[in-house]
């Protein structure tokens, strides 16, 4: 009876740990999937992001901290900014002063450490589509000047978002073209390229129609920056390999 | 009379060598006498070779050049060569222009906007003008557009 006792006690005792134990697992594992979402949520917070109005969009419906005044966004007060020949002359608004300066001064100013570049579909995706050397020597252009600037910003050049049927001049045909040329200059300057087009495209290659906000087929929903930033995620390895 | 005679040659050929102006200034004079002219003169990049090459064409007839660009505006200083055809000058600077609107003609399809449309008519009716070896275009409101060229001519005087 004695021994039955003891034992039902050694007994009750490892049950106790044995539930001791998975409450510390279950923590562990909670504090670190806590920790990874921090983690995720903190290279977020690590990145810059500069393009034309698909970017320029990013205050208004991506999930940025800070929202609309986040100062992770550099973009022009019209919110189009054309890659061209004026690419290194182009005024963006600072976000650390508010004024108007180019692309370079605002690099010299804000030094970022990580700058997400997505380029071409406001102006360079058409106007150079006949002559894409040229679209890769201005978006060059433009590397080199802020590198320039800022020497140590880890330059992350994305894919232009792809455009969805309602689009008339601007296809799919020439955004990847483009993206051919942007996917080069990241191979050969050693940076990474961040491909967006497989979490924006249909099967039939268009931008997704839940992600399409406009008539004019090229910009993008709240879900669609959702999507863009979920893929940005599975970069940071790669990104961080640069640094 | 032959004094007479003699004194008229020599007075002829004193108003001749008046008459004739040999100044041409050179361009940093030209393009600074415009950019005080204009309150805007600050907000106004000097732009690079590089752009020059690849909107000008300009190898067989400009021998210096200076571009300004600003926030919808732009003026171009253009010394020709000595013996340039100041047409064929004016023919590709016109152009340039021309396909400069044209680009903004097509962003408006895509942003229809106030600022574009602005743009737009100052690239259209860009003013051009000529002196010497000198043509300039100022793509500016019709105001700063009318003081840069008052003091374009009054860099020759």
């Amino acid at each position: 009876m004695r021994f039955n006792r003891i034992f039902l006690c050694l007994l009750c005792c490892m049950l106790v740990y044995n539930g001791c134990d998975k409450v510390s697992a279950a923590n562990i594992e909670a504090a670190q999937e806590a920790k990874v979402s921090e983690k995720e949520a903190c290279f977020l917070d690590t990145l810059t992001f500069l393009g034309d109005s698909t970017t320029a969009h990013m205050l208004l419906r991506a999930p940025l901290k800070g929202g609309k005044e986040s100062k992770q966004v550099w973009a022009t007060k019209s919110r189009y900014l054309n890659l061209s020949s004026r690419i290194t002359y182009e005024k963006i608004i600072c976000p650390e002063n508010g004024q108007e300066l180019t692309i370079a001064e605002v690099a010299a100013i804000t030094r970022p450490a990580r700058l997400v570049i997505t380029l071409g579909i406001d102006y360079g995706v058409y106007y150079y589509r006949n002559d894409l050397d040229t679209f890769g020597y201005y978006y060059e252009k433009l590397l080199d000047a802020i590198l320039a600037a800022s020497p140590n910003t880890n330059l992350i050049l994305q894919s232009i978002f792809p455009v969805g049927k309602n689009s008339t001049v601007i296809t799919n045909a020439m955004v990847d073209n483009a993206n051919g040329v942007i996917a080069k200059i990241a191979a050969r300057r050693s940076l990474v390229y961040i491909d967006a087009a497989a979490v924006l495209r249909d099967a039939e290659g268009y931008l997704k129609a839940d992600y399409c906000y406009s008539d004019d087929g090229i910009h993008l929903t709240a879900s669609a920056y959702e999507a863009i930033f979920e893929n940005i995620k599975n970069y940071e390895t790669e990104v961080k390999a640069k640094e | 009379m032959k004094r007479i005679f003699l004194t008229l040659i020599a007075l002829s050929l004193l108003f001749c060598a008046c008459g004739r102006n040999t100044n041409t200034p050179d361009i940093t004079t030209v393009s600074n006498k415009i950019l005080n002219a204009l309150e805007s003169k600050d907000n106004l990049t000097l732009a690079d070779d590089d752009f020059l090459e690849n909107n000008l064409s300009s190898d067989d007839f400009i021998d210096d050049c200076k571009i300004y660009i600003g926030d919808n505006k732009e003026i171009g200083i253009l010394k020709l060569e000595e013996n340039a055809s100041k047409t064929t000058a004016e023919r590709s600077l016109m152009e340039y222009l021309s396909n400069e609107a044209s680009s903004i003609s097509s962003l408006m399809t895509l942003y229809p906007s106030e600022a574009l449309t602005e743009k737009l008519g100052r690239y259209q009716n860009a003013t051009i003008v000529q002196k010497g070896r000198y043509i300039c275009y100022f793509v500016l409101p019709e105001a700063e557009a009318a003081k840069a060229k008052s003091a374009f001519f009054e860099a020759f005087s």
